[in-house]
């Protein structure tokens, strides 16, 4: 598999403050890739950095082939990097559809675009049911939902999701990983996904990192690390006092 | 417009008690473009019956109402769209109203008055409607200048930046003797703006906000009005999208200027300041500053409404006793009745949304036009 997108080593500064220490993440065509982390770790920070929200003090960003480190958000989302931004942000001023096609903007090819248009209407029936209704009258979960279809429509090689579990109920979350691994699986499409859980991250994904204080405690197959032991431990820090209150206790 | 199949879904929907169905191509049509026609009909009925059984004066202000109308649809083209507040539409309609001086005015009082024009525009007299349009124009080239800097800013500073632009550039005509006679009054332009001139400007107009409103741009900069980052995410050029609509935006207010130029043939630095300013923004925030209808609406009843206080500030004859508000008045009517408006209703008299066609399916009518973007 080729790799798509390559964060090699970057470093993050909010003023003086260093949010993301060399932190390199590999993306393969196809797969899914979960960042997971405590509160604070750096995962947003590293998502707002390949988005080209935020610019490295140090390293590089490279999708494909083209060095995109520094880019401006429009031009790294018309390259084909999708960003579904923490909290779903939809436009609440116009209705579903308006808001997906605000997804097409920056396509050229109008025949396809009313296919993919339908084909998102399909994926998620409760947007087509709702297609006039104003987006701020969503429920989360539709929310959710209209902004992966929005993002979608975009086209993308590579879509960056952050948190799509935040202030969702579970079985809600359920259904958007469903959604999630099912595009991956239909139309190979390749995610990049920041998660808090790590049981999630271990059930969706193919590979995880697992991120704290904005440095890469453990990466590896979700596979291997499927009994969860090593990455409790990266993720939580305190290996030993972990093992140690365990021991008092039982 | 309207493919057959929506037409088929629609009827199938339990039928209002009194419907007009929107069947043909032509209803279709009238329906899905609602909003500027309902509004050019309401101006239509307005100006028969002034101009049937009002005075001169009323006739005069209702010149002076629709100029204001069409600026005012100019800044909802703005600040409807991008979300920020602008202060410096005003300036765009001081460059058009000059501009149009400078190409209308008999070539004898351009030497006179402002002999600093070069000398082809001092010797030229062009057309009146040519005039308009070029002077929008002019309006709309500077604000391509001054929106590609200010636009880049968001929020309150890119309107603080609009104000500081007002700022620059009527202390640079007031002081630009050689093109705009200073603070002396420019003189000279040939009155060309009647009712029926206005009328037709202002439905041109409604119909191009309406249309931009609709379209991919328009969109766009909706979309970067409610959410910047979500908007850029899905590839949204936002500094981009929020100039095109100040310059279309500008167009609109210059040729509004333009007008004014030629309806009272004379021309002061002084009247497009802060009153004017205030006014029209007045206007576009009782009506609701997100819809063509609002625009519309509010220039409609605050001028209405100054119209009436100014007459009761003349008075009326009681018994042989005169009873009149003290002066000023309308100024202080205009600011209870705005706050009035803006307690009960702070989304504006339409709450930020069009009238749509208020027979049937008026949500099919709605996204009618979107749905080619």
């Amino acid at each position: 598999m080729t790799t798509l997108l390559k964060v090699d080593n970057i470093t993050v500064h909010y003023s003086r403050l260093a949010a993301v220490r060399n932190v390199s993440v590999d993306v393969s065509e196809g797969e899914i890739v979960c960042i997971v982390g405590p509160n604070g770790a750096g995962k947003s920070t590293t998502l707002l950095t390949i988005s080209g929200i935020l610019s490295p003090t140090e390293g590089t960003v490279t999708f494909g082939t083209k060095n995109i480190t520094g880019a401006n958000p429009e031009n790294v989302a018309r390259m084909g990097i999708s960003q579904v931004p923490e909290g779903r942000h939809v436009f609440t001023a116009l209705n579903v559809e308006e808001n997906l096609r605000i997804g097409t903007r920056m396509r050229r090819d109008r025949g396809e675009i009313e296919k993919d248009f339908n084909m998102v209407l399909e994926m998620f029936p409760v947007l087509a049911e709702r297609k006039r209704q104003s987006a701020g009258k969503l429920s989360g979960g539709e929310q959710q939902m209209l902004v992966i279809g929005r993002a979608l429509l975009t086209r993308p090689k590579l879509m960056t999701i952050d948190e799509p579990s935040l202030g969702l109920a579970p079985k809600i979350v359920d259904r958007v990983y469903e959604v999630l691994t099912d595009l991956r699986n239909r139309m190979g499409l390749t995610l990049l996904i920041v998660e808090q859980s790590s049981e999630r991250a271990l059930k969706a994904a193919d590979r995880i990192y697992v991120l704290r204080s904005g440095q890469i405690q453990l990466s590896g197959n979700a596979k291997d690390l499927r009994d969860g032991e090593k990455v409790k431990q990266a993720y939580f820090g305190f290996t030993e006092g972990v093992k140690h209150v365990g021991e008092v206790a039982f | 417009m309207v493919s057959t199949t929506e037409a088929g879904r629609d009827r199938k929907r339990p039928s209002f008690k009194y419907s007009i169905e929107a069947k043909g191509p032509i209803l279709l049509t009238v329906r899905a473009w609602w909003p500027p026609v309902l509004w050019s009909i309401v101006l239509l009925l307005i100006v028969v019956i002034v101009m049937g059984a009002g005075s001169l004066t009323m006739q005069k202000t209702l010149i002076d109402a629709l100029i204001k109308l069409m600026v005012v649809v100019g800044l909802y083209v703005f600040i409807g769209n991008s979300g920020i507040l602008s202060f410096g539409h005003i300036g765009f309609m001081m460059i058009g109203a000059y501009a149009a001086a400078w190409q209308t005015c008999c070539p004898k009082t351009k030497k006179l008055f402002i002999p600093g024009l070069p000398d082809y525009m001092l010797t030229h007299q062009f057309p009146f409607i040519v005039s308009v349009v070029v002077s929008g124009l002019l309006a709309a080239f500077i604000a391509l200048i001054a929106g590609s800097v200010l636009m880049r800013l968001s929020g309150i500073a890119a309107s603080i930046g609009t104000f500081a632009f007002l700022m620059v550039m009527y202390s640079f005509y007031l002081r630009w003797d050689p093109w705009t006679r200073g603070a002396s009054t420019m003189t000279g332009l040939p009155v060309h703006t009647d009712s029926w001139v206005m009328l037709a400007f202002c439905v041109i107009v409604m119909f191009g906000a309406f249309v931009y409103a609709r379209s991919r741009y328009g969109l766009s900069a909706k979309a970067s009005r409610d959410d910047e980052v979500a908007s850029k995410a899905a590839g949204v050029n936002v500094v981009g999208q929020r100039l095109l609509s100040f310059v279309v935006s500008a167009f609109i207010v210059g040729m509004a200027g333009a007008l004014f130029g030629h309806f009272l043939g004379i021309l002061t630095v002084d009247s497009f300041g802060l009153p004017l300013t205030f006014i029209t923004l007045a206007m576009l925030v009782v009506g609701g500053m997100q819809s063509l209808s609002g625009a519309v609406l509010g220039a409609i009843v605050i001028s209405t409404l100054f119209e009436a206080l100014r007459q009761l500030e003349v008075g009326f004859d009681v018994g042989g006793t005169l009873v009149a508000l003290p002066g000023g008045g309308r100024e202080v009517g205009i600011g209870i009745l705005m706050l009035v408006i803006l307690i009960f209703r702070r989304n504006g008299l339409t709450a930020n949304q069009e009238i749509y066609w208020p027979f049937r399916g008026d949500a099919m009518a709605k996204t009618a036009m979107t749905r080619r973007s």
